[in-house]
């Protein structure tokens, strides 16, 4: 009994050691990972900016992004109930609230169906809207057999640009 | 040299043969079949996760192999599952460290590898009863059969599913259905058939 105890509690006392390991070597590379491919996206859609500042508005966050020393737009990292997951998205405007992109930057939408709002095609239907002509069926187009997916990205654009206040300075 | 590496090649070829042919964990063994209906829908999916349930089945297999003698009969269901879990955890990190981008693709099948059966199976038939050599020539034998018929799934499914391949439009409609999970179904039971119908040779 007391071999039995001792052989699997060695086992899983190694593995516990070996799992911490590369979960310290990792991490800093997955947060560079994530930061980056937020950032990629700020600064595709708003060529030219030298400088980007983290803010916090309650439960939100999002970019402020600067080009020599003034503030040309913003970056919000938006969610949205899909049909299979929560939908990460960055949504870049600029001073006047005009949608310069949009990018998903995590989805576990079913693979060739709702997942395809992450390619090019859907996202660049967004690029120079205003909050008001993002209608499914008008201003945006659904994805076949993905109506609930593009709704819940279209949706959840439409009303945090809508609701975007940048915080007083 | 030579005789050396034919010696090798006369040592390997039968567990290859026995993996990808006679032994495969999709079409002869049917199991492991969760993952493959989900994420066959495109070939660099299939791709990948062949390649990580590889890695996982080479690193289990060959630490099994080396405690079979010490794993006590009774408790090594619970030992198997610590080691295969802390080898996912391992692929999981490094794919989202060096990956980002399969990773976000293949999403939660990557952390279910634990529970897949293949790999669990292939401790309890052959990495606890065999010595460490031919443990690590059985985890690339089935990992390389487990790998090379997602990729045969996938490119049907992709093809049918998408009307593209490699990203190029093949000029007619796709046929939605084979993305969903009964196209799977589907495209794996007419797959089996015909490799049973090979098999038997009639």
């Amino acid at each position: 009994m007391f071999k039995k105890t001792m052989v699997l509690g060695l086992i899983c006392f190694f593995s516990a050691l070996f799992l911490s390991f590369a979960y310290l070597i990792t991490t800093p590379i997955i947060a560079q990972q994530e930061l980056k491919s937020e950032k990629e996206g700020i600064s595709d859609f708003l060529p030219g900016i030298d400088k980007i500042i983290e803010e916090k508005k309650g439960e939100k966050t999002y970019y402020r992004c600067y080009k020599k020393g003034e503030i040309v737009g913003y970056g919000l990292i938006v969610f949205a109930q899909g049909y299979a997951s929560e939908i990460k998205l960055m949504v870049v405007i600029d001073k006047d609230k005009t949608i310069r992109g949009i990018r998903v930057l995590e989805q576990r939408e079913t693979p060739g169906l709702g997942a395809k709002i992450s390619e090019d095609w859907f996202e660049n239907q967004f690029k120079e809207k205003k909050a008001e002509d993002l209608i499914l069926g008008e201003g945006i187009e659904a994805i076949s057999g993905a109506t609930i997916s593009s709704q819940a990205v279209t949706e959840a654009v439409r009303k945090s640009v809508e609701e975007f206040e940048p915080k007083a300075r | 040299m030579q005789s050396r590496s034919e010696r090798l090649w006369k040592r390997v070829s039968p567990h290859l043969r026995r993996g990808i042919f006679k032994e495969n964990p999709i079409f002869v063994l049917m199991i492991g079949l969760c993952p493959v209906l989900a994420i066959t829908t495109s070939v660099s999916n299939a791709l990948g996760m062949g390649l990580a349930v590889t890695f996982v089945l080479l690193g289990s297999n060959s630490i099994i192999s080396c405690l079979r003698k010490v794993i006590p009969r009774e408790i090594r269901l619970p030992c198997f599952i610590v080691i295969i879990a802390s080898f996912v955890t391992i692929v999981e990190l490094l794919l989202k460290a060096f990956f980002p981008l399969l990773d976000r693709s293949l999403g939660i099948f990557v952390p279910l590898i634990t529970v897949n059966c293949i790999i669990l199976g292939r401790a309890e038939a052959f990495a606890s009863k065999n010595s460490l050599k031919d443990s690590i020539i059985d985890a690339l034998a089935i990992g390389i059969g487990f790998t090379c018929a997602l990729i045969l799934i996938s490119s049907i499914r992709e093809v049918l599913g998408n009307g593209k391949i490699f990203g190029l439009s093949l000029g007619f409609p796709p046929a939605l259905f084979f993305l969903f999970p009964a196209g799977a179904f589907l495209v794996i039971g007419i797959l089996m058939g015909i490799i049973q119908f090979l098999r038997k040779g009639r």
